[in-house]
């Protein structure tokens, strides 16, 4: 099952995964959005929140201007209505002027025209201002001389409006108050609608300032409202527009100046846009229907207060161009730098209608943008808030009813799935799930519980079914246990008798019991026969038996095939024979060997062979065999009846149910198909009836490089070769508890000539040998009451080594298993029942063999050594290398397993230096000895004075020649270099070399050179004169150069993958360490040598010689 | 006369070229050169004019083997019946320093380098 459980291949996971994916591409797009493109729309809308609260303000004014109209016209009808009575006027005039005293209205009055009041006065007018209590006091100023109203500004205009409606004036101080202030004015009529004078009432423009304070407050930034004439109304700092004049009376006073006149030049561009206003609205009325120009003029002529400038607007306003719809911002103006503020700025100016003032809310663009940014802020912060938690949610939602229920359907199912695959059917239950009762997964959880249940219901039958198979099953095991059993025990018992019936008739045929004529012979070889058959028949059913229970080892060794061959067809002679039929070994002598059981093979071919034999009544059988890719194929050919397609189909069925061929083949075909089969081969059968059959099988073959030569050698070689060194009677120890099988045994010994003792049972063999019974040879039953054939050959190899005294042990089992604890406990060899004569014989004479060449053996292991050990003794100690006085020199030698004939010393006599590096050719003592002789030989020379190293080589040549050739007389010689070194006054030395042997090497100052020994001599001891081949040359030596001899035990030492050293690489270690010294020189090489060869046998001597020049 | 093949090394004899061929590799001890030795010694038993020795696929022979060719050339030089010819291959290293020194065995033996 494929386990999903890890958390991040769950859907849950993935669905997290998306959603978070989705929650963060969503916010990235809200915050980019609010960023580029937001705060400009916030900023609009910002704007419009001013606008809105200009416009709230504006109403506001308009609120209270409409009140005060209202106020002002009202008392115009009332004067217009009352009696002309001075009184009357003075009683009720102020009580309506009051207005429920509103403390804004500062006063108001009813001015008549000329003559109009009283026909005596020009001037009668009815004036009252509040003082500081609040009180309305009358003023009678305006009707003395030298005062008068009818050409204010406030008188002149009215009287051109529409009747009812309000004049307002320009702003101005109160004479009275010192009050900033605009009056109100509404023209009367008289009864016959002439214009009969006009009313005022004055508002203090302090009250305004409240409302200016509260719309700042919520504007920040600043607010100001100008009047119609552009003149300051209000301003947050008034001192700073307002300027002294002369009132009426001639006294100094405060006054609001005109924009224009604030000269700040910061200032001016706001003061351009409120005059641009004033321009439209001149250019807007001249526009409009009701506009009257010569209004202008008259009112000009009318008031000497009254400029042309502010008649022409007067006149304008009097037509009221300006009709607001859905707002009264005008217009907005964007200020780089304003004064007041310091910083870039908008502002926004606003109509005031009727009144024609102007609303001003000046604004930092920073402040503008700040809220936008603010506004952006909390939008987003809302927005990604809201986006989160719906998305959470729509997480929650999805998880609760999708994903969660999948999840949970997985892991049950799993679980399922693991106990289906654990069998354990029974634990199985029916899914529940919540949430998924109408879904899709709970359809697909409700088939999948249908199926489970019909599982559950099937596997309950299945048990039961299974119980009573498994009963039937342990019955019918026990029933074929049983039969095996007692086939196997059967076969076992019947071998015994049948080995001993075979040997008895088979000695009594050799003629034991004296001469026998000829019917009881041919009697006697029928019973020998039938007893073969019978006993091959019960050895098949065994093997029948082992290779159903894959019991058989194979114990695979190389087996040559033409010498088994040999040993099958010798067995088969007689029966062969007997029908004209004649057996041809035709198996080439040089057809590698087969990596088998060699037993098996034998059988295989035992079996094949009798079967040929069986059905071939005239003419040959003949065996080949030949190589396909890595297979032996063998072929048995006969010239027989052949079989039929049919018969060829069925051929290596156990028990052919084809009567015909069952009762000649019985189990001998299934068994050597199964056996060749245990082998890694295959067996074929090609046969046409009356044409002969011709059965081939195949074998792999030996990839050992020589042929295991175990105790079971090829039966010829065992009998050609004669027991050696067999001087007195040899003398067999026989031990079997069967008095049968000792009585064979005996038969056939005594015909041989040994000296036979007989023993019963193992105590009275082990009797025997301790009262001083010294066997040659000890043939041994296994299976013998009471002590076993093992614990008697354990017994004896405590006195004597198997290659002291070969034991051969006796079994009726033929199997592996014996055989290995045979020779556990110290066994040589094992023959099966029945003992054949001439198996028996051979076997005996080649462990009698042995024991005498395990002899020589070891002499040739302490030839060896002894070889080693001079080699080594002869070699120059390390004081004696120590004493060079020009040299350091190190030498290494290691002798190869066999011993080679390696070669080298350093010798200083009579203050000369002499070195010799020589190679013998072969291995073993011989070798040794050539190098032991050639040493002597240096040593001698120098020991006689002989100073010319061109003479030393033929003087050895000769000696090494006759010793060798004519007493040794072996095939030996050696190769032979002597070096003399000579040191020079002018220092450094010279080196001389001699004879023929390896390349020298020499590092120069880091400069490697070869030099060829190739001319300086010859082979040492292979011809009788080397005179003419001797040759000299010479090495000039500095401090530091490197000289490196040695032998081909080193430049011909291979890995495992058999690649030589080589020179090469032996000369370019030395050339990359050449400044070491000589010692290191030395280890270096000898450790790369052996890395480079690894676990490979060391096939020769490995000598290195390191000279370095001090 | 029976050719020596192994898996390692092999030695051919073509009576009717009276030409030996050797090939592969041959690290053997004494005892395994005996078959080789036989081989070599069966040749001379017979009175050939011309006998080759074939080393064009000996890629190596330790010094035993040498030694056996050493004493099979040193042999049919003290004949003097015998036209020796040995034809070697240079890329051998072993065979352009031996070779050399069978020719001083047999100064008339013929060299053939492939």
């Amino acid at each position: 099952m494929i386990d999903n459980s890890n958390w991040y291949n769950s859907l849950s996971f993935y669905g997290f995964i998306g959603i978070v994916f989705f929650a963060i591409l969503l916010i990235l797009g809200i915050v980019s959005i609010m960023t580029i493109n937001g705060k400009e729309l916030i900023a609009v809308e910002s704007s419009k929140v001013i606008e809105q609260l200009g416009n709230n303000a504006v109403s506001e004014l308009t609120i209270r201007s409409s009140e005060i109209a209202a106020l002002t016209k009202n008392l115009a009808t009332i004067s217009e209505q009352l009696p002309k009575s001075v009184s009357t006027f003075k009683s009720i005039i102020p009580k309506l002027i009051d207005f429920r005293g509103d403390f804004d209205i500062a006063g108001g009055g009813v001015w008549p025209e000329p003559y109009a009041f009283q026909s005596d006065k020009k001037r009668r007018s009815f004036f009252w201002a509040r003082n500081l209590e609040g009180s309305l006091i009358y003023y009678d100023d305006y009707n003395k001389v030298g005062m008068g109203y009818h050409h204010e500004e406030w008188y002149v205009a009215v009287r051109h409006m529409k009747p009812g409606t309000c004049s307002w004036s320009e702003s101005y101080m109160d004479p009275y108050s010192y009050q900033p202030m605009v009056t109100c004015s509404v023209a009367t009529f008289d009864h016959n609608a002439h214009f009969s004078g006009v009313v005022t009432i004055d508002l203090k423009l302090e009250g305004l300032q409240a409302l200016i304070a509260s719309v700042q407050q919520k504007s920040s930034g600043y607010v100001f409202i100008v009047d119609r004439n552009n003149k300051f109304i209000s301003f947050p700092q008034p001192e700073l527009v307002t300027q002294l004049d002369l009132n009426i009376q001639g006294t100094p006073s405060k006054e609001f100046m005109l924009a224009s006149e604030f000269i700040e030049p910061l200032f001016e561009p706001l003061a351009q846009a409120l005059d641009m206003m004033t321009q439209d609205i001149l250019r807007h009325a001249r526009d409009q229907k009701n506009y009257n120009p010569s209004i202008a003029t008259t009112i000009n002529q009318e008031s000497y207060k009254i400029d042309h400038a502010k008649a022409e607007l007067l006149a304008a306003i009097i037509a009221n161009p300006i009709q607001n719809n859905r707002t009264y911002l005008y217009k907005t103006v964007h200020l780089e730098q304003e004064w007041l503020l310091k910083e870039a700025s908008t502002a926004f100016i606003f109509h005031v209608p009727h009144s024609y003032w102007k609303l001003v809310i000046v604004k930092p663009n920073s402040n503008i943008n700040a809220v936008a940014s603010n506004i952006s802020r909390i939008l987003i912060f809302h927005i990604v808030a809201t986006t989160l938690i719906i998305l959470g949610l729509i997480y929650l939602v999805y998880s609760h009813l999708l994903i969660r229920p999948l999840s949970q359907t997985t892991q049950a199912l799993q679980e399922m799935g693991l106990l289906a695959n654990e069998m354990k059917f029974e634990e199985l239950k029916v899914l529940e799930i919540p949430y998924t009762r109408f879904n899709e997964i709970g359809l697909l959880i409700e088939v999948f519980d249908k199926i489970t249940i019909q599982v559950i219901e099937q596997h309950c039958q299945l048990k039961t079914v299974n119980k009573a198979l498994e009963e039937n099953i342990i019955q019918l095991t026990q029933l074929n246990i049983l039969k095996d059993e007692f086939l196997e025990n059967t076969s076992q018992e019947l071998k015994t008798p049948l080995n001993s019936i075979i040997g008895l008739a088979e000695s009594l045929n050799e003629g034991v019991t004296g001469s026998l004529n000829a019917s009881t012979k041919s009697n006697l070889v029928m019973i020998v026969n039938t007893g073969k058959r019978l006993s091959v028949l019960v050895n098949n059913i065994l093997d029948f038996s082992k290779l159903k229970h894959n019991t058989l080892e194979l114990q695979q060794i190389s087996v040559t095939i033409k010498e088994l061959l040999d040993v099958v067809l010798t067995l088969h002679q007689s029966l062969a024979s007997a029908k004209d039929v004649h057996l041809i070994n035709n198996i080439a002598s040089d057809l590698p060997p087969a990596f088998a059981d060699e037993n098996r093979v034998q059988q295989i071919l035992h079996n094949l062979v009798s079967n040929a034999i069986k059905f071939t009544e005239t003419g040959y059988i003949v065996i080949y065999g030949k190589v396909v890719n890595d297979f032996l194929v063998i072929c048995i050919s006969d010239t027989g009846s052949g079989m039929t397609v049919e018969q060829l189909q069925h051929i290596f069925e156990s028990y052919n149910e084809q009567e015909s061929l069952s009762s000649h083949i019985g189990l001998g075909l299934a068994i050597t198909k199964q056996l060749v089969e245990l082998h890694g081969g295959r067996i074929w059968i090609e046969s046409q009836i009356h044409q002969g059959t011709r059965c081939y099988f195949t074998l792999p073959i030996s990839t050992q490089t020589e042929t295991v030569h175990t105790a079971l050698l090829s039966f010829q070689e065992l009998v050609v070769s004669p027991p050696e060194n067999m001087t007195s009677k040899t003398t067999i120890l026989c031990v079997d508890d069967e008095p049968v099988t000792l009585q064979v045994l005996h038969n056939y010994l005594y015909l041989e000539d040994y000296h036979i003792i007989q023993a019963k049972s193992g105590s009275e063999a082990l009797h025997l040998i301790e009262n001083g019974l010294k066997p040659d040879a000890v043939v041994l039953d296994v299976m013998m009451p009471k002590m076993t054939g093992y614990e008697v050959t354990k017994k004896i190899r405590e006195k004597w080594k198997a290659d002291e005294l070969p034991i051969i042990l006796l079994t009726a089992n033929n199997q592996i298993a014996d055989l290995v604890m045979g020779l556990e406990v110290g066994a040589n060899d094992y023959l099966t029942k029945p003992v054949s004569k001439d198996e028996l014989l051979a076997r005996l004479k080649i462990h009698l063999n042995l024991t005498h060449l395990k002899a020589e053996n070891m002499r040739m292991g302490a030839e060896l050594e002894v070889t080693r050990r001079i080699q080594q003794m002869l070699l120059p100690k390390a004081e004696e290398l120590d004493q060079v006085v020009h040299l350091e020199i190190s030498g290494f030698m290691a002798p190869a397993e066999e011993v080679g004939g390696d070669y080298y010393d350093v010798l200083q006599h009579d203050g000369r230096l002499f070195i010799g590096i020589g190679d013998a050719t072969g291995h073993g003592l011989e070798s040794g000895m050539l190098a032991l002789m050639t040493q002597t030989a240096v040593r001698t020379l120098l020991e006689h004075g002989e100073t010319d190293i061109k003479k030393f080589l033929p003087s050895i040549n000769g000696m090494i020649y006759k010793n060798v050739q004519e007493r040794m007389q072996v095939d030996k010689n050696l190769s032979l270099s002597i070096l003399e070194y000579k040191s020079l006054s002018s220092g450094g030395g010279v080196l001389y070399i001699t004879g023929q042997h390896e390349d020298v090497i020499v590092v120069r100052n880091g400069e490697l050179e070869q030099i060829d020994t190739c001319d300086l001599g010859f082979f040492i001891g292979l011809i009788d004169n080397i005179n003419d081949d001797i040759a000299q040359t010479e090495i000039l030596l500095q401090k530091g150069d490197v000289v490196v001899l040695y032998t081909d035990g080193i430049t011909e030492a291979v890995n495992p993958k058999d690649a030589e050293y080589g020179i090469e690489r032996l000369c370019h270690v030395v050339q990359e360490h050449w400044k070491k010294t000589a010692e290191s020189i030395k280890n270096i090489v000898i450790d790369d040598v052996r890395q480079f060869m690894g676990q490979q046998k060391v096939f020769d001597d490995i000598t290195l010689l390191v000279l370095k020049h001090k | 006369m029976e050719n020596i093949i192994t898996k390692a090394y092999s030695v051919k004899y073509d009576a009717e070229t009276t030409t030996v061929y050797f090939q592969g590799v041959m690290r053997l001890n004494g005892t395994e050169y005996v078959p080789i030795k036989q081989l070599l010694n069966d040749i001379l038993e017979v009175d050939h004019p011309v006998i080759i020795l074939n080393l064009q696929g000996l890629e190596v022979l330790n010094s035993s083997g040498i030694s056996i060719l050493g004493r099979f050339v040193f042999t049919v030089a003290n004949k003097k019946t015998i036209h020796l010819i040995v034809q070697g291959a240079e890329k051998f290293v072993w065979q352009r320093k031996w070779v050399l020194n069978f020719k001083r065995l047999m100064p008339s033996l013929l060299l053939e380098w492939k």
